[in-house]
């Protein structure tokens, strides 16, 4: 690794100047995938500026109005073990709990899992079914997006010179709300998902599906949304008919590449096998518990 | 099944380095620092095949903190960096040589070479064909042809078993299975890549510290490469953080010695994962068409077919009668090609070439089960070498030792007593392995407090000293905590061999088993002198010499040794050496229960059951801990691993993320079974037992997924997109 400068700011006004004043400079989270590049000379930064020690970096909080808060040095296992994420942001919880190995889930952030923008970021999917947004600050103050929009392709985000990553805010769910993510990887632990798919929806009292969300992850330059899919699914009951038919869709959907992972169509065929099988969890997960046991 | 009598050997005695090595203390190869010490890193061909049309170095030269840039240029004919042509991607091109590794790296990338890039074959099915690109230019190659007369290319190697009547048999057979199997490179992935450090010394010798497997090996390799001779070479071996067969060979060693010769300063060169992956010393893949016929009754009565191995720049062979395995075939018709592709020179994998083709022969016995209605096991036990059968190595056996591991296999499965689910399967498969011995040494000294010290140049990869200290604790009767093992470097031992070929500790075994009883001869003798007593009337027990049925007249062991160093005869000694030793065939069975996702291909393992045909456990724990880890990489060459190459012949997963090994969640706790029948010439009864777990694994799994799915895949690993491709063909069929 070659030498760099180390900045650990305490104010976000401080860790805006120093991100400003270098421009090649790079924030630092848990290091996970940052240190990884740089011990292999793919990223070789002037100056690191380190954004754990900002106030409220590692706030991890619901509040039943704004919703749950992901402070910038929110690690992985925080999101893997509350509660809260597990029972209403299951897509999320999960998406975090696939993460490498427990070591790596207790310094890699979430933050930078969005940050970093890879296709197969496991908590992306999780987070755009949920409609999270970014809190951004920079020179020019704070500006806040969805994370659908942030991340913009293999490594690429929206930020601009001196500008990182505050937090996220997920707003809280409608009741009857439920999600669902899962990945295919060839092995069980740290590996990289050959396809993602994350699912939500949200019920009628009368099991009408009134909201649906589908986020694929690894078959495209981005996380994708498979828009069309999820319309099939608002306004109707969730047969297993209707789910075998949004699942195609999806993988209509689905733009994959063939890489040394996968084919373009292994991927295709998991888009569908996988988005059934969310779509379900996620429709269980919705539906209260006393119904389901009455059912 | 401990012997009773026995009070150190076949217990399950920890490694004796073992707190040292999982608190970090053990000194590895990459921790020798020394004064004044340099870094060298080398510049590695981007291209599979390419011409070297200009290198130029002055960049490289001009970088502040760099000592030396060697190309082929500087090296006076020697044949350690590519001179005209590269032959595969990381090929060695030039090495830098600076203050730091991080100057050396930045040297490196500074260096310009122009590249002429050339054809590249990477598969050997494609490297043979007649129009194929030549992997080589100038090797010599077989003239070998196809049906048309047309010449193959690349094919460096031929060999060839033919026996009995095949094309009667295959016209009289009641079944016949002819099927295709592929099987990528194959890297062993060991903790540890290689580190190397040299320092040549003012009289003009170097001394060597590397991972190794054998410090005489890699002694004669850097000579040979080097063109000096050995005497000047001292080569100190060190723990080794895992070398399965790849250690065996040199990596940057001779780099390293040529360096510190020519700098006049100590040098070290470490390699990271990616160059391990490019340029180490993989398992060989290989094509093999491979058809086998059998009666009604389950016997098996051809085999025909061909192997091509994926050679490398080497066009490596392999072992042709493999595909036939540990069965009595009456009619063979094979042929093995060593084709040369544009990779490294494969090296040894553990039971180098077995699981490659196990995965073909098993898999084929096993359709050959399914088609005649005959259950797996009982196909296996019908086609086994018996008692009184010679085998392809040539020994004449004196067991059932194959059938009474398949037995003991299924027994411990609940072979067909198991209520499998939907999706679920079982599968069985068979391996056979012969050992190596010697030469080998031990050497033994008593102190004066009764503590024995044992000196060996047999490398330890697996507990091999562990095992040594058990042997001498038993035959002087002191506990194991009394005994040492050294690893004596090649200025202090004569030559020992390679700590491969399952030889070790049935070799190195031998000899401390021998020296230990020589010097228990000498104990004897002294306190003989001691005691007043005859030789012939003194029993060691416990520690004690002491008058038979007298034991209140005795002394310890400690009081033998420490009167010893003012005898006439001297200190309490005993040494052996070993040059060879007779050895027989070990077996090894494995019982895979899977499940199989329909949906995404995913296979999971439920259970595996290894059972192995040991001779005697010197240490069942030990023993167990080599069946579970062998296990573990076949059934991962089975599931995941492998290298994989682009067009260009370039890796595409020279990396430990994109090459999957497997994980703990990936593994059930692999439930071992000793079958301890005993074995003439190793040490207390035991056989080899490195090489035979790696063997049967991936067909095992090969053959519970047709067990659970009805569907043969046929090319490892059998990745869930395999897996899912299989099931979709056979909807479609
Ligand atoms: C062994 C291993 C296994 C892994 N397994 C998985 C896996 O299963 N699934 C998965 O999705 N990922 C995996 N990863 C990748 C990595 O762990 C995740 O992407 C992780 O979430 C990154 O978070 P981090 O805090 O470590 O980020 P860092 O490495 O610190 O940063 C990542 C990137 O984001 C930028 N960044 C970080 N925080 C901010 C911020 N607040 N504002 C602006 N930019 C920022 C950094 O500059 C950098 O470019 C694995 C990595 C390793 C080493």
């Amino acid at each position: 690794m070659q030498a760099f400068e180390y900045f650990q700011p305490k104010t976000v006004r401080e860790a805006v100047q120093a991100l400003h004043k270098h421009p090649k400079a790079m924030v630092l989270a848990g290091g996970t995938d940052l240190l990884v590049r740089m011990k292999d000379r793919v990223n070789r930064p002037p100056a690191v500026v380190d954004v754990k020690r900002l106030p409220r970096s590692d706030d991890l909080s619901y509040a039943g109005k704004t919703g749950l808060h992901i402070g910038a040095a929110v690690s992985m296992r925080q999101v893997e073990l509350s509660s809260v994420a597990q029972s209403r942001f299951g897509a999320i919880a999960q998406g975090a709990t696939f993460v490498g190995s427990i070591q790596i889930r207790n310094r890699a952030t979430v933050i930078g899992n969005v940050c970093n923008a890879a296709p197969s970021a496991d908590t992306a999917p999780g987070l755009i079914v949920h409609d999270a947004k970014v809190q951004i600050a920079g020179p020019k103050g704070r500006r806040t997006m969805t994370v659908e929009d942030f991340m913009k392709g293999p490594g690429k985000n929206d930020l601009k010179r001196g500008e990182f990553v505050l937090g996220i805010q997920v707003p809280a769910p409608k009741p009857r709300t439920g999600s669902a993510y899962v990945r295919h990887t060839p092995r069980e632990a740290m590996d990289i998902a050959v396809v993602g798919v994350g699912a939500s929806v949200t019920l009628s009292p009368k099991g009408i599906c009134t909201a649906a969300g589908i986020c694929l992850g690894a078959v495209a330059p981005v996380p994708l949304r498979a828009t069309k899919a999820e319309s099939i699914l608002v306004g109707q009951k969730l047969t297993p008919g209707k789910i075998a038919q949004a699942a195609l869709v999806a993988s209509d959907e689905a733009r994959p590449i063939t890489d040394v992972r996968a084919t373009a169509g292994f991927r295709r065929e998991m888009v569908r096998v996988l988005t059934e099988r969310m779509i379900k969890a996620a429709s269980r997960a919705a539906t209260p518990t006393r119904s389901r046991r009455a059912a | 099944m401990p012997n009773p009598s026995l009070n150190s050997v076949g217990k399950r005695v920890g490694r004796l380095n073992g707190p040292d090595i999982v608190t970090g203390r053990t000194l590895y190869a990459d921790d020798i620092q020394l004064q004044e010490m340099l870094h060298g890193r080398v510049l590695r061909s981007p291209h599979a095949h390419a011409l070297i049309r200009s290198i130029d170095t002055r960049k490289a030269r001009k970088l502040p903190g760099v000592v030396d840039v060697i190309t082929a240029e500087e090296t006076d004919g020697l044949s350690i960096l590519a001179r005209k042509e590269v032959r595969y991607q990381g090929d060695k091109v030039a090495v830098v040589v600076a203050e730091n590794p991080d100057i050396a790296l930045d040297a490196v990338e500074l260096i310009e070479v122009d590249y002429q890039v050339l054809g590249s074959a990477t598969d050997p099915f494609e490297g043979i064909a007649p129009n194929a690109p030549v992997a080589v230019r100038g090797a010599k190659n077989e003239d070998v042809r196809d049906e048309n007369g047309k010449r193959y290319r690349n094919v460096a190697a031929r060999d060839e078993i033919v026996q009995g009547d095949v094309d009667a048999a295959f016209a009289k057979a009641d079944a016949v299975v002819e099927n295709i199997y592929r099987a990528p490179y194959w890297h062993q992935t060991y903790m540890e890549p290689n580190s190397c450090t040299a320092q040549a010394q003012p009289g003009g010798r170097v001394t060597l510290w590397t991972s190794c497997q054998g410090s005489f090996n890699i002694r004669s390799a850097v000579a040979d490469a080097l063109k000096i001779g050995e005497g000047r070479l001292r080569v100190v071996p060190l723990e080794m953080g895992g070398g399965f067969g790849a250690k065996n060979r040199l990596f940057c060693e001779a780099h390293a010695v040529f360096a510190s010769i020519r700098t006049g300063r100590p040098v070290k060169i470490l390699i990271n994962r990616e160059e391990e992956f490019l340029d180490g010393h993989p398992a060989p893949g290989c094509w093999v068409r491979l058809k086998t016929a059998a009666r009604k009754d389950g016997s098996i009565t051809a085999v025909e077919g061909r192997i091509l191995w994926d050679g490398g720049i080497g066009g490596r062979n392999g072992n042709l009668a493999r595909l036939v395995g540990p069965y009595n075939v009456p009619n063979i018709r094979l042929e093995g090609f060593g084709v040369r592709t544009n990779k490294p020179t494969p090296g040894a994998y553990r039971a180098p070439g077995a699981p490659q083709t196990a995965m073909a022969r098993e898999s084929n016995i096993d359709a050959l089960a399914h088609k005649l209605g005959i259950d797996p096991i009982d196909i296996r036990l019908k086609n086994a070498v018996r008692k009184g059968d010679r085998t392809s190595g040539g020994v004449t056996l004196p067991h059932d030792w194959l059938a009474n591991t398949i037995k003991a296999a299924a027994k411990e499965a609940r072979w067909g007593k198991t209520g499998l689910k939907k999706n679920q399967g079982m599968g069985i498969a068979c391996g056979d392995w012969q050992n190596g011995s010697g030469p080998t040494n031990a050497f033994i000294a008593l102190s004066e407090d009764g503590s024995v010290q044992v000196l060996t140049g047999q490398v330890d990869i697996t507990g091999l000293h562990t095992v040594m200290a058990q042997i001498v604790a038993e035959v002087l009767t002191v506990p194991v905590g009394k005994v040492t093992v050294q690893l004596g470097d090649t200025d202090k031992v004569p030559y020992t061999s390679l700590s491969a070929g399952s030889k070790a500790a049935y070799s190195a075994g031998t000899a401390a088993r021998k020296a230990a009883e020589g010097a228990r001869e000498r104990l004897l003798q002294e306190a003989a002198d001691i005691l007043e007593a005859a030789p012939a009337d003194l029993e060691l027990k416990g520690g004690k010499v002491s008058v038979i049925g007298l034991p209140s007249r005795s002394v310890t062991v400690a009081d033998v040794a420490s009167s010893a160093m003012d005898s006439n005869d001297g200190p309490v000694t005993g040494q052996w050496i070993v040059g060879k030793i007779p050895t027989y065939p070990s077996y090894s069975v494995n019982i895979a229960t899977v499940e199989v996702d329909p949906g995404t291909g995913r296979v999971h393992l439920l259970d595996l059951v290894a059972a192995q045909d040991v001779g005697r456990a010197l240490n069942p724990m030990l023993v167990e801990g080599q069946i579970q880890g062998g296990a573990t990489q076949s059934i991962a060459y089975g599931m995941m691993e492998g290298m994989i190459y682009d067009e260009e012949g370039r890796v595409r997963n020279a990396n430990l993320l994109d090459y999957a090994i497997p994980t703990a969640p990936d593994m059930p706790d692999i439930r071992t079974v000793l079958v301890e029948e005993g074995c003439e010439h190793g040490p207390y009864g035991a056989k080899g037992v490195g090489e035979p777990p790696i063997i049967p694994g991936a067909a095992a799994v090969a053959n519970a997924i047709y067990d659970a799915v009805g569907v043969r895949v046929t090319e490892l690993p059998m990745t869930p997109e395999r897996v899912v491709a299989a099931l979709d063909q056979a909807r479609e069929d």
